[in-house]
């Protein structure tokens, strides 16, 4: 399969969770814009729950969907770990620009 | 000048065949596979009849590899495939529900599995309107029929069809039979339902599964007494 087409695969497995994920990061953003380095660490490990838990909920309720993918050649590992990689990237990039701007 | 090399290609494509055999599945204590032998070859369509509960779609999981089993042999021209799963171009599976993600496009789907959507469209007009629709809200039919028709048209050496007719209307029947027959020049095709008929009707061999066994069955007449 050509590198666009599984890029293509790999957002519409994402978007599948983006908006929950998405509101969780900002969450997040807002909470160290209030309070700062000393809740870094809580937060981290918050959305490493909240990641578990979309693992957990995805698997179990769209499970069949997983075969989408299995038949075009994506495997449910390179799903996880490519979608979630992208998400946490994402969570650390806006608490580095909310640490930059923050006053 | 040395001569140039004059051979030709063949004519009919490559003949692949897929063997599953020696596969035990138990449930706790209960055994559902345990004398399998079933062999699956380009250019026919194998069926495969038992009865619920039987363990149709576990054997063509175990086939696919994604459901683990106590023993397993699954062979492609005699070399072992351990996880068919992960290479589409060898071995597809439709499991019985529909397993497209509600979000998209029939003219998305057709693109992800490298097809045509003017050919589903001619193969079904009733797609056409339909190109820009959400599969989700489609009719359970024509979901079904995306799913076998992508499945069932895309390159893979290997198709397997669970239950395939079931949901479908006669003319769609015939016209997935059609389907079939076409593209059985390309690849093996590994198909059970629990409608018997289409699939006396286009399989070139029928194996029956009963009492954790497949037996190859030819006449209608003895499957229907054996089941």
């Amino acid at each position: 399969m050509k590198f666009p087409a599984i890029i293509r695969l790999l957002l519409t497995f994402y978007k599948s969770f983006f908006l929950f994920s998405f509101l969780i990061t900002l969450s997040s953003a807002l909470l160290y814009w209030e309070y700062g380095p000393p809740i870094l660490k809580v937060l981290a490990w918050f959305k490493l729950l909240t990641q578990g838990l979309t693992w957990y909920f995805i698997r179990t309720y769209k499970k069949k969907e997983f075969y989408y993918y299995r038949n075009l050649g994506l495997r449910d590992t390179v799903l996880w770990s490519v979608t979630l990689g992208l998400d946490m990237g994402l969570f650390i990039t806006l608490l580095i620009l909310t640490h930059q701007w923050r006053p | 000048m040395a001569p140039m090399n004059m051979h030709t290609p063949p004519a009919s494509p490559l003949v692949h065949a897929l063997t599953a055999k020696d596969i035990q599945l138990q449930f706790g204590d209960r055994p559902i596979l345990s004398g399998i032998h079933i062999q699956c070859r380009t250019g026919r369509i194998t069926g495969l009849l038992g009865r619920n509960g039987t363990g149709k779609t576990s054997l063509m999981r175990i086939i696919y590899g994604d459901l683990p089993c106590d023993s397993r042999s699954v062979t492609i021209d005699n070399n072992p495939l351990p996880r068919p799963y992960t290479q589409p171009d060898r071995v597809r599976y439709m499991p019985q529900f529909n397993f497209i993600p509600g979000v998209l496009t029939p003219e998305r789907i057709c693109l992800d599995f490298n097809l045509d959507f003017q050919g589903l469209a001619n193969a079904f007009p009733e797609f056409h309107p339909l190109r820009r629709q959400r599969i989700r809200d489609l009719s359970t039919g024509q979901r079904r029929l995306i799913n076998i028709y992508v499945i069932s048209r895309s390159r893979s050496q290997f198709v397997m069809l669970d239950e395939p007719f079931t949901l479908l209307s006669p003319i769609q029947i015939e016209k997935i039979k059609t389907i079939l027959e076409e593209e059985k020049q390309n690849k093996g095709i590994l198909i059970t339902d629990h409608l018997h008929q289409p699939i006396w009707d286009i399989s070139d061999e029928v194996y029956t599964l009963a009492d954790g066994r497949t037996r190859i069955t030819s006449p209608p007449a003895s499957t229907s007494r054996m089941l």
